[in-house]
């Protein structure tokens, strides 16, 4: 069967893939910014998935750059729901 | 470069900047970093906009001179080891002939942006906010110039994107937030490639140091897809065609000086990212065919943009659509860099710079007839001419250079892209920047056209002038424009110092094709 | 595709969407042909991070990546968040906002008032085992944004943004991470941590980087409860609900 790495490997691109799609294909934004959150999320599986490759010690550069992708990718999805929020909010404002 | 005797503990020396440039490289990054942090903390205006002038000024006298060492010395290249670990353990920033010219130009928009925002803001409350954002967006772009790790690019372009969006979103208009989301939607999905990219790159082959990188590359199925998938994060966020439906309603319905910095700036940033990755990091992924289709996408956009620019009735839509168009040049050069690399280098050097000044001020003096107008309409725009000559002048002499006229920096930049594209005997490019010369004079005239004559059935509206200070920005723009139109060579000097980096390395690639004869070029030189 | 559309939008036409799903079938496919058979890299960078962990001044091989030996981009990465927080904070300055508690059995106030203190020494020790064990500034800088959000959901309370110590909070990780870098030259370098005071550097710039962390969470998430509140919605919360509820009716 497959190694670990080559596991987590699959698992990445395949979320991967639902991301771009999900980004693609979704209509309401909330959906949208979740399907990044899972790009992201593949992303960080795939860099995750080295580091344990050799014996001896593990890599901790790839742990570093997921804690540094974690916490953009939080700050992006913060930016984008505060952004559709006052927009949802001038909408309905206006609909009053 | 004189030695340095490390110190033990701490050294209050070396804080103030030192002789030594490469100790000083951070400063570029670290200067608008604290004029950010001073302008968030003092809520007041006026202090704002006092630090903000004080700090572009120092800004600009830092990149002058770290420019001004690189020129000197040709052979040199800044190299500063931050925290004193030297790559792959830690990031390093590194300063060349092109970066060093991007980092000026960076600066003295930046700085020409400052002088029109502080007449332009009527609502504080925006101003507020707009000046520690705008700082933040210079953070990222200067550290964009001078890193050399591809995860540190990562965290840059970000910032980048997030910071321009929310400049974006400081209106509270409804098209303004669309346009914002949007961007931001794209942005966050090209980010989102990009690190694709750079964990594939990571994986394969475990540097993440450009120098390293560069030399352990080999043209393989991933790196062709790590090559791949950062080009199209980039292109998203470079927005070539097809990837550009964000940019027009972004750049139009963003305040008048964050469209000078995003036309200006924003697109240089992630587009000098594609432009080392595929002639200096990826080289041997990157492939005489691929190259070729950006440049026929580069030629589409130029078309495109230039058709839609012509039939907008909007002002700032037409600059914005402009943008579109101009930045298909650019990609136009990918294939002439593999059949002449120092010429269409320093093509691709120039038409930035001159670009990004012309554009900045073209946006500046748009919005400044915005104001005093109350409208965008150009149809309602006939004979403003003679109300407000200052701005049609901007906006003229900036045409002048997108149009390619002399003797504006723009008619180097063209002269620079005819002669590479004759020399490497690709002649079809020369019929699409020629065509694309034309365009760009059609829809601009249509522009100067209407402002210049008064129509005698449309009654001429009243019109609020702005303060004339704010003017001065542009002006000092349209100014280097045509200072750049006459001493080109002094630019080309600059460019050549330390450009050697971006030599293309003969691969299997790039010869295998030579030596098929599949590549129609003149005899390329190797490197400069 | 990126059009950000409201709730009543159409849905696309089913022969579009099964050819979108398609090419992002054969794209996915392609990227695992490509991908999985690549050999993964030797291991040299790790090798030298071990060599130079004595002189990073903590045990933890991540944290001496994150603060150490890479330190520009942590750095950078709490740029990223004052970015947001301040495109996130209200435009209006002086509106007070009064938010109502969301949460009103009494019972799990009290859970409440046991909890914050508890949490707020969990983020301590996190803070402090950062140097040793997985942990560090921004895990517990999430966790005292947790206990500022158990606050804000069970209590009514005020909360101004434009205020000279909410705007100190914010920049202040920033600031002492900035100005360590530039104190700490030794030959010219910026952010060379002298070798027996790098434990000590570290500790404090990550207490700093707490605070702002924690602070620019509650900033984005009251700016988000902010904009709910003039919906006309009892909580801040359902607003967000509701979008989700109308789809599935449809």
């Amino acid at each position: 069967m497959m190694s670990q790495v080559e596991l987590y490997t699959f698992c990445a691109v395949i979320l991967l893939g639902m991301g771009m799609t999900g980004l693609i294909l979704n209509q309401h934004i909330i959906r949208k910014i979740i399907a990044l959150n899972i790009m992201g999320i593949g992303i960080f599986m795939l860099l995750i998935s080295t580091a344990g490759v050799h014996s001896g010690a593990i890599d901790p550069v790839p742990h570093a750059m997921v804690l540094t992708g974690i916490v953009v990718a939080v700050a992006g999805s913060a930016l984008a729901l505060n952004l559709a929020a006052r927009l949802k909010d001038m909408t309905e404002q206006a609909d009053d | 470069m004189t030695e340095v005797l490390p110190v033990e503990g701490f050294n209050f020396g070396p804080i103030l900047i030192a002789q030594q440039p490469f100790s000083a490289l951070p400063w570029v990054v670290m200067l608008p970093l604290i004029a950010a942090l001073l302008c968030f903390t003092l809520y007041n205006i006026k202090a704002q906009r006092v630090i903000s002038l004080l700090l572009g000024i120092g800004q600009m006298l830092l990149t002058v001179w770290l420019a001004s060492i690189i020129a000197e010395d040709a052979a040199s290249s800044v190299v500063h080891q931050l925290g004193g670990w030297p790559a792959p353990l830690g990031i390093v920033l590194t300063l060349n002939g092109f970066s060093a010219l991007l980092l000026v130009m960076a600066a003295v928009i930046g700085f020409a942006i400052t002088v029109y925002s502080c007449r332009y803001f009527t609502s504080s409350e925006q101003e507020r906010k707009f000046w520690p954002l705008f700082w933040l967006l210079l953070v990222a772009l200067n550290g964009i110039f001078i890193s050399s790790d591809i995860f540190n690019l990562y965290v840059m372009l970000e910032i980048l994107g997030l910071s321009a969006v929310s400049l974006v979103a400081i209106q509270a208009q409804r098209g303004a937030l669309q346009a914002a989301l949007q961007y931001l939607l794209v942005g966050l999905c090209g980010s989102l490639l990009y690190l694709f990219g750079v964990a594939l790159l990571y994986r394969t082959y475990g540097v993440l140091d450009i120098n390293l990188l560069s030399k352990v590359v080999i043209a393989e199925p991933v790196s062709q897809l790590a090559l791949t998938v950062i080009t199209l994060g980039l292109l998203l966020k470079t927005a070539l065609f097809p990837l550009h439906f964000w940019l027009p309603s972004a750049h139009s319905n963003a305040p008048a000086p964050v469209s000078a910095a995003l036309s200006g700036l924003v697109i240089k940033g992630s587009f000098y990212l594609l432009f080392v990755f595929w002639f200096k990091i990826l080289s041997p992924a990157a492939t005489f065919a691929g190259a070729t289709f950006l440049g026929v996408l580069g030629a589409i956009a130029i078309v495109w943009g230039s058709v839609k620019a012509f039939n907008t009735p909007r002002l700032k839509l037409v600059v914005a659509y402009s943008t579109v168009a101009q930045l298909g040049y650019l990609f136009v050069l990918f294939p002439l860099f593999f059949g002449r690399p120092d010429l269409a280098m320093g093509a691709v050097a120039y038409f930035i710079v001159a670009h990004a000044c012309a554009k900045a001020a073209m946006f500046m003096a748009a919005g400044s007839i915005q104001k005093a107008a109350g409208h965008d309409d150009i149809a309602r725009m006939s004979g403003i001419a003679s109300k407000m000559p200052l701005s049609i002048f901007i906006f003229a002499i900036a045409g002048a250079s997108l149009i390619g006229l002399p003797p504006t920096g723009g008619f180097i930049a063209k002269w620079l892209m005819l002669t590479s594209a004759i020399e490497s005997q690709q002649w079809w490019w020369v019929l699409v920047m020629l065509a694309g010369g034309l365009l760009a004079a059609a829809y601009l005239f249509r522009i100067l056209n209407l402002a210049f004559t008064s129509g005698q059935d449309v009654p001429s509206e009243p019109l609020k002038n702005g303060p004339r200070e704010r003017l001065w920005g542009p002006l000092i723009l349209v100014t280097i424009t045509i200072f750049i139109g006459f001493n080109a060579m002094w630019v080309l000097e600059l460019l050549n110092a330390g450009t050697g980096v971006f030599a293309l390395q003969p691969t299997d690639g790039l010869m295998t094709e030579l030596a098929n004869g599949s590549v129609n070029t003149a005899p390329s030189k190797e490197g400069l | 595709m990126f059009k950000t559309d409201d709730v009543s939008a159409k849905p696309a036409h089913v022969f579009y969407k099964a050819l979108i799903m398609v090419s992002m079938l054969a794209v996915t496919l392609s990227l695992l042909w490509v991908v999985l058979p690549a050999e993964v890299h030797s291991n040299a960078v790790a090798q030298k991070i071990t060599q130079n962990m004595a002189q990073s001044g903590v045990l933890n091989p991540v944290t001496a990546v994150l603060l150490n030996f890479r330190s520009y981009d942590t750095l950078l990465e709490i740029v990223v968040l004052l970015v947001v927080a301040i495109a996130c904070m209200p435009m209006h300055r002086g509106t007070v906002h009064t938010h109502e508690p969301v949460i009103t059995s009494s019972s799990v106030h009290s859970l409440v008032a046991l909890l914050v203190p508890l949490i707020t020494l969990v983020a301590g020790y996190m803070l402090w085992v950062g140097a040793f064990a997985p942990g560090g500034a921004f895990q517990a800088g999430a966790l005292l944004a947790s206990c500022g959000l158990l606050i804000i959901l069970s209590r009514k309370f005020t909360f101004e943004f434009h205020t000279l110590t909410a705007r100190i909070c914010l920049v202040m990780g920033l600031t002492i991470f900035v100005g360590v870098g530039i104190m700490s030259q030794q030959s010219g370098l910026f952010l060379q941590y002298p070798v027996e005071s790098a434990a000590g550097l570290i500790l404090f710039i990550e207490s700093a980087a707490t605070l702002s962390i924690a602070a620019t969470l509650l900033v984005c998430y009251l700016a988000l409860a902010q904009a709910n509140v003039r919906s006309n919605a009892p909580s801040a919360i359902q607003p967000m609900m509701q979008p989700a509820k109308v789809e599935q009716e449809k």
